[in-house]
């Protein structure tokens, strides 16, 4: 009786679930990538796969404890996912969280990401977009910045920081970004440890600015970051959302 | 009102199996085997053995009357006498039967006839041993009743009210013809199902049937298995799940003829079981199985090709009493079960 009550209950039951698995970068333990191998271009990520594309070819996706990154329907530039990179500046665990891909890279390239700010901040020290580092695994040295700073209107423009001469690179023509609408960030580097190297900044394709001759990177092993450092905004709350990341020989 | 006295008595002769119900005082079914016996000597004898029920009741008139149903093999056939006496009756009963014996069929075809003033039969019987001469008339369809009895025969009341009928089937009785069993075993096989709501597409599965006609009774258990569907995720095309389901069923249908046609409105009752894994290359798959009860309303209809075969065609609405969701953790939900579903089949039913 107890059985036949049983049996009904389940045959009754008007909504149940079935879970049929779950989404895994890598479900068959598939041979970790060699994350000393050359960065192959072109590259890019809509985050379609959720951010196995970064784990696919070494790389990987971090954050600090209290930060958090993760895949968003809303807003989307493309496909049918962003990623979402949310830090809070009032908290020392929540600064940073970021996307990393890491390798050889190749001698010339345009490094790119579609970004959407929601809404304006004031930012008194640091709001990193782009990272460049070299090195080896082990140790690691900066490169290149790429991040935000309140202009004299106060609104947020794109500078370049020069690690290696320890710079700041500002646009001859400041150009603020745009607020709530996806905007294109691109930077063109052309590696170099001597004088021959090249860097360029480009905002929704256009040229913001161009510095020549320089020793652009000196390691032949780097890392490349994608998403949210901040340590000083206002508000302290900064959700920045990112759609196709890409790595390109040509524009 | 006279006692009945049932008394049944198998093979007075080799060739006839006779059940006698007659009131308390008339001659007993062993008298008229005797009779038979004497009559039909030993030129009775048939292939087919006859099966001859006989009743005799008293009608409102007054008069007795004689039921007479014989059964040869598939066909049967039935007449009605009336007399005065019951050994009249029984005399009348005995020639029909002798008549029958030697003819090597039962009660042949003839239309009914409808009752005269019921004369009564104009000698008694006399329960002689001469068989009747070879000449004697045979029923025939124009002239069922023994026109002319034979001297020293029991006189058959020659204007007997008679109704001779072929047992077939009437168009609302779609009962087994030439079949003795109360019931046909019924198998349907291949059947074709398909199924149009209960998942996101079309389903199409193969079924098997088999069940009892009762009449106009009809029960039918019923397996469906029905083809494997792929969904895949909205958002992630590269994530996905492959469903697999089965289908038992109880069906019960109340049948209607017409000719060759039947139609029968239907109840069942389901028990559905689904399974599903997940697939894609980024899915650690697992399988998620869920099982629960159905009802559906629905008409059956069969065109029956020869006595042995038909083809049958269904429709039928149904409800279930779950609506399960299939999902992929971190994909999201991939489908749910509608709540109600139109099936239809076609297939081909074995009647045996």
């Amino acid at each position: 009786m107890g059985a036949l009550v049983a049996a009904l209950s389940v045959a009754l039951a008007c909504e149940r679930e079935l879970r049929v698995g779950e989404w895994v970068c890598n479900p068959n333990d598939a041979a970790t990538p060699d994350r000393m191998a050359e960065v192959a271009a072109p590259w890019s990520t809509g985050f379609e796969a959720e951010f196995c594309d970064y784990s696919d070819q070494a790389g990987f996706c971090y954050g600090d404890p209290n930060a958090s990154y993760t895949t968003v329907t809303s807003p989307v530039r493309s496909g049918h996912y962003a990623a979402a990179f949310h830090v809070n500046t009032d908290d020392a665990q929540a600064h940073q969280t970021r996307c990393v891909r890491q390798g050889v890279f190749p001698t010339t390239a345009y490094y790119g990401a579609w970004y959407l700010v929601p809404a304006r901040a004031d930012n008194a020290d640091l709001w990193n977009l782009l990272h460049f580092r070299g090195g080896d695994p082990s140790a690691q040295h900066g490169l290149w910045d790429v991040s935000l700073i309140n202009g004299g209107s106060g609104d947020l423009e794109l500078v370049v920081y020069d690690f290696l001469n320890a710079r700041v690179r500002r646009p001859t023509s400041p150009t603020p970004i745009p607020i709530g609408v996806w905007f294109h960030v691109e930077l063109y580097l052309v590696r170099a440890a001597d004088a021959t190297g090249e860097v360029a900044l480009y905002q929704d394709g256009r040229l913001l600015l161009r510095a020549t001759n320089l020793v652009t990177d000196d390691s032949s092993w780097g890392q490349w970051y994608v998403g949210n450092l901040a340590s000083a905004l206002t508000p302290a709350e900064s959700t920045l959302y990112v759609d196709d990341v890409t790595i390109r020989t040509s524009r | 009102m006279w006692p009945l006295a049932l008394e049944v008595h198998a093979q007075a002769s080799a060739s006839i199996e006779l059940e006698w119900r007659a009131p308390a005082g008339c001659p007993s079914g062993a008298d008229v085997l005797r009779r038979i016996d004497a009559l039909a000597g030993s030129a009775g004898a048939v292939e087919t053995p006859l099966h001859a029920t006989a009743t005799i009741a008293r009608s409102r008139g007054g008069l007795l009357h004689l039921q007479l149903r014989v059964r040869a093999g598939a066909v049967a056939g039935e007449r009605h006498l009336d007399g005065k006496s019951c050994d009249d009756l029984a005399g009348a009963a005995a020639v029909t039967l002798v008549l029958l014996l030697q003819s090597g069929q039962p009660l042949p075809a003839a239309s009914p006839r409808p009752a005269a003033a019921a004369p009564q039969p104009t000698a008694s019987p006399s329960g002689t041993s001469r068989p009747p001469a070879a000449s004697a008339p045979q029923p025939s369809a124009a002239a069922p009743q023994p026109s002319t009895p034979q001297a020293g025969t029991p006189a058959t009341p020659s204007t007997a009210r008679s109704v001779d009928a072929e047992a077939q089937p009437s168009a609302d009785e779609p009962s087994s013809a030439g079949s003795r069993r109360p019931f046909r075993v019924l198998v349907q096989l291949p059947a074709l199902t398909s199924n149009f709501g209960l998942l996101p597409g079309p389903s199409l599965g193969v079924a098997f049937a088999t069940g009892l006609e009762f009449s106009r009774a009809l029960v039918l258990a019923e397996g469906s298995l029905w083809l494997p569907q792929r969904w895949q995720s909205e958002l992630r095309p590269d994530a996905g799940v492959r469903v697999d389901r089965v289908e038992v069923s109880l069906r019960a249908c109340w049948v209607f003829a017409y000719g060759q046609f039947t139609l029968a409105p239907c109840a069942a009752a389901s028990l559905e079981h689904l399974w599903a894994r997940g697939e894609g290359r980024r899915v650690a798959a697992q399988t998620a199985a869920s099982t629960w009860l159905a009802a559906g309303l629905g008409a059956r209809a069969r065109w029956q090709l020869t006595s042995w075969l038909g083809l049958v065609v269904l429709a039928e609405a149904q409800v279930g009493a779950a609506r399960p969701i299939v999902y992929i953790e971190g994909v999201g939900r991939l489908g749910q079960l509608g709540p109600a579903a139109v099936e239809l089949g076609v297939g081909s039913e074995w009647i045996l």
